[in-house]
């Protein structure tokens, strides 16, 4: 994602234009300077932010230092008096790779239980660790925190497994990606000679 | 060197002549930050509980903690490393981990939802800010991070 600064927007602010002058607001952070900044009544210099409506908007009441980066970009200073407006996209919800949704997974048993079984996502822009969550049947759901995109669940009971994975990234979580999948115990066919022959 | 060592023997018998101090009071030392301001209904869920509390003024912040205000609350917090953060109504914030993970770079606060206003009053006061579009990083002096 390119982070710049919109001058064409700066002047067109400066000038007393409307705000939408410049052009269409495509990068990660837009910064703007805003007439008649704050900090000039002699209060403590202060930086506002809000978060709303999908983007992350920061004003610079005459703080002498003030910078962004967008998840996947670059810093950019704002200077006393201006605004800024991180428009990055948030943090995505993993893509659940395997098992496949509603699969029927059969493995052979050992003394245990089934497996392993090994659950895999792909990779996030920006995501720093993942929540894992997955329960049997009716069982206690478990949560783990993964540093990798893939996870080898212990051998398990037979049963519906429900797993969940989210995104997080310095306490920014996702929303969540669910799948299941059934656990079965994979028969073994017994070959027995019978007579002459096997069967 | 050896007056030193008087001193510490002091303060150590200080120490052992007055109450020993409580976990609560070790927690309290370490909080790195502090509720100081609350108005309307502002509610704080720790990082060990499932539950939201009521928030009260002074109540201690640890790591992980989550505070929230609700339509037309407010809520003021104090960090002990310096610069103060006031919230606006139905804001969610969460405070930073401590601790240090390597590559990774850690920040003051975390702001999920809502305003917050970050003033500072001191030179060395600075403040880090993670929202989920990206960082801000703020103070009088320019932060150098690694």
């Amino acid at each position: 994602m390119i982070v710049s600064i919109t001058s064409f927007a700066v002047l067109a602010l400066l000038a007393g234009a409307p705000t939408g002058a410049g052009p269409p607001a495509t990068t990660a952070a837009k910064i703007t300077v805003a007439a008649g900044g704050g900090g000039g009544d002699g209060s403590a210099p202060s930086v506002t932010i809000v978060v709303k409506d999908g983007g992350t908007h920061v004003q610079n009441n005459n703080t002498p230092f003030v910078s962004v980066t967008p998840n996947d970009g670059k810093s950019q200073l704002v200077p006393p008096g201006a605004r800024a407006e991180l428009t990055g996209t948030p943090l995505r919800a993993p893509s659940l790779l395997s098992p496949n949704d509603k699969e029927k997974v059969k493995v052979r048993p050992t003394d245990k239980g089934l497996g392993p079984i090994v659950l895999s996502w792909a990779p996030v822009a920006g995501a720093k660790e993942y929540e894992l969550e997955f329960q049997v049947d009716n069982g206690p759901p478990k949560l783990l925190k993964v540093q990798r995109t893939e996870y080898r669940l212990p051998p398990l009971p037979p049963g519906k497994v429900l797993w969940a994975v989210r995104s997080v990234s310095d306490g920014i979580t996702s929303d969540t990606a669910r799948r299941w999948f059934e656990l079965q115990a994979d028969e073994l066919k017994l070959n027995v000679q019978q007579g002459g022959g096997w069967k | 060197m050896a007056r030193l060592g008087w001193l510490g023997l002091v303060i150590l018998v200080v120490n052992c002549t007055g109450d020993a101090p409580s976990l609560e009071d070790a927690g309290a030392a370490l909080a790195p930050a502090r509720l100081t301001q609350v108005s309307g209904k502002v509610l704080v869920k720790r990082s060990n509980g499932d539950d939201w509390i009521d928030a009260v003024e002074g109540m201690d912040l640890h790591e992980n903690d989550k505070v929230r205000t609700s339509s037309g609350a407010g809520a003021t917090i104090n960090f002990t490393l310096g610069g103060t953060v006031a919230m606006g109504q139905d804001a969610l914030i969460a405070l930073a981990e401590t601790r240090f993970r390597p590559g990774i770079e850690r920040t003051d606060l975390t702001v999920l939802q809502g305003r917050v206003d970050a003033k500072f009053n001191e030179d060395n006061e600075s403040i880090s800010v993670t929202t989920p579009h990206g960082t801000v990083r703020a103070g009088r002096r320019k932060i150098e991070f690694q």
